[in-house]
């Protein structure tokens, strides 16, 4: 199950990467910072996927807004 | 992005369904678990602090004169610090948007389809989403205009289905509990939704007709609180305060008590389409202000390449974001409202400012130029 997920999940990034390359092909900067955001949440959603615990961002902003409110 | 504007009467549909989206699901039952009978009065309060907040909204965007909150950032901060900012704003907006998400998934598991995976539901309703974002704001104007009426619709079908059932000793005793709780309970909703209208800064510079469209965003944010003020009436008079406290989703409880002459029940999914609707144009929203605010963030020219990627990045936020109800509680009830506040109106008014200064610097120097 584990693995069927992350091997869907790397065939969807595959398919959106195919469906905008040929879009930005000419964008130059715009090409990279997509491909950036897409391996990075690629990669997390692999992580997530994989079960590997993640961590949450609320608990920062909980623990941050703790130190004011006590 | 593209040159896409929308009419002050479709920004006006868009902050209506924006103020009610998710705020329907979560405000009741906080509110009357703290304020009791009073609930109604505390929104109605937060409302008018609501009012002064989009007043000082609608003067800022006066001030950045046509650029979104992004680019107007930009311009006063200069590149970096500018930018420092604009991240913490950017990730509010983000985590707000998997948030909403969350609201939704975790109503549909629970209530409609409990069999279906968490993640699936979320993939299947973001992807609705992501191509409204990816079709523009013209696109998200005109759909608001056609589903507003359908939302009013059954908003009335709902509160004349429920009048016969209305106890108005439910809210007696008037002020029971004393004047505090009201007060103290009214920051609830001025963190969601009202803080959360600082995401219009990046759709206003959009909307055509300057005078207009700051009468559009108050009559909006007001019309909005009403229909809150609405539902969270007829929760407290229909099932009192403590069932409404004690309800997850306080509002679709209600719906379940919807009897006509004992032969039309379960009309539940009324309430239900209400939801799905208003939190659809929340979402919408958001997204594309994100998805825009990035591009702009880092100069791009196009929006859309951002969509796809984000996405991905959302559904596994909004999955590990709460792990249980009592964190979520916790949560929207703690620490929302200081965060929203930070962002909300902290980290404009302190763009507000720059704007202020540097508009006073220009009008200096254009003086000079002419004297000359």
């Amino acid at each position: 199950m584990k693995v069927w997920s992350i091997l869907a999940i790397i065939i969807v990034a595959a398919v959106i990467f195919i469906v905008e390359f040929p879009l930005l092909k000419k964008k130059k900067k715009d090409l990279w910072f997509f491909s950036l955001f897409l391996v990075i949440f690629t990669a997390i959603s692999v992580l997530e996927a994989g079960e590997v615990p993640l961590p949450n961002p609320l608990d920062y902003i909980q623990s941050f807004y703790q130190l004011f409110l006590g | 992005m593209d040159n896409q504007t929308i009419s002050p009467r479709q920004f006006m549909f868009l902050v209506i369904l924006f103020t009610i989206g998710s705020s329907i699901i979560i405000v009741p039952g906080p509110l009357a678990a703290q304020a009791k009978q009073d609930a109604w009065l505390s929104i109605t309060i937060s409302l008018l602090i609501g009012l002064t907040l989009i007043l000082f909204y609608n003067h800022m965007a006066k001030l950045m004169e046509g650029k979104t909150f992004v680019q107007a950032t930009i311009m006063v901060f200069g590149n970096w610090f500018g930018r420092f900012i604009l991240f913490f704003y950017l990730s509010f907006l983000f985590i707000l948007a998997a948030l909403v998400l969350r609201n939704i998934g975790d109503f549909m598991t629970t209530e409609i389809i409990p069999e279906t995976p968490l993640q699936f539901t979320h993939i299947l309703f973001l992807i609705v989403v992501i191509w409204g974002a990816y079709l523009g704001l013209e696109v998200m104007g005109r759909s608001a205009e056609m589903f507003m009426p359908w939302v009013f619709l059954l908003l009335l079908f709902f509160t004349i289905t429920l009048a016969p059932q209305i106890n108005v000793e439910n809210l007696q005793p008037f002020l029971g509990e004393g004047f505090m709780p009201v007060l103290s309970t009214s920051t609830f909703v001025i963190g969601t939704p009202l803080l959360e209208m600082v995401t219009f800064l990046m759709i206003f510079p959009y909307v055509k007709d300057a005078k207009t469209k700051r009468k559009a965003w108050v009559l909006g944010v007001f019309i909005g609180g009403m229909i809150l003020t609405l539902i969270t009436l007829l929760c407290l008079l229909v099932l009192g305060s403590d069932l409404t406290a004690l309800n997850t989703f306080p509002s679709y409880k209600l719906a379940q008590k919807i009897n006509i002459a004992g032969f039309l029940e379960g009309l539940e999914i009324v309430i239900g389409i209400i939801w799905m609707l208003t939190i659809f144009f929340k979402m919408v929203v958001l997204y594309y202000a994100v998805s825009v605010g990035v591009a702009q963030f880092l100069t791009m020219d196009d929006h859309r390449p951002l969509l796809l990627p984000l996405g991905m990045g959302m559904i596994v936020l909004s999955i590990i974001a709460y792990p249980d109800v009592a964190y979520f509680e916790t949560f929207v009830g703690d620490t929302w409202f200081p965060y929203a506040f930070t962002h909300g109106f902290i980290l404009p008014a302190f763009v507000w400012i720059g704007l202020i200064i540097k508009s006073k610097r220009d009008k200096k120097q254009k003086d000079l130029s002419s004297h000359s």
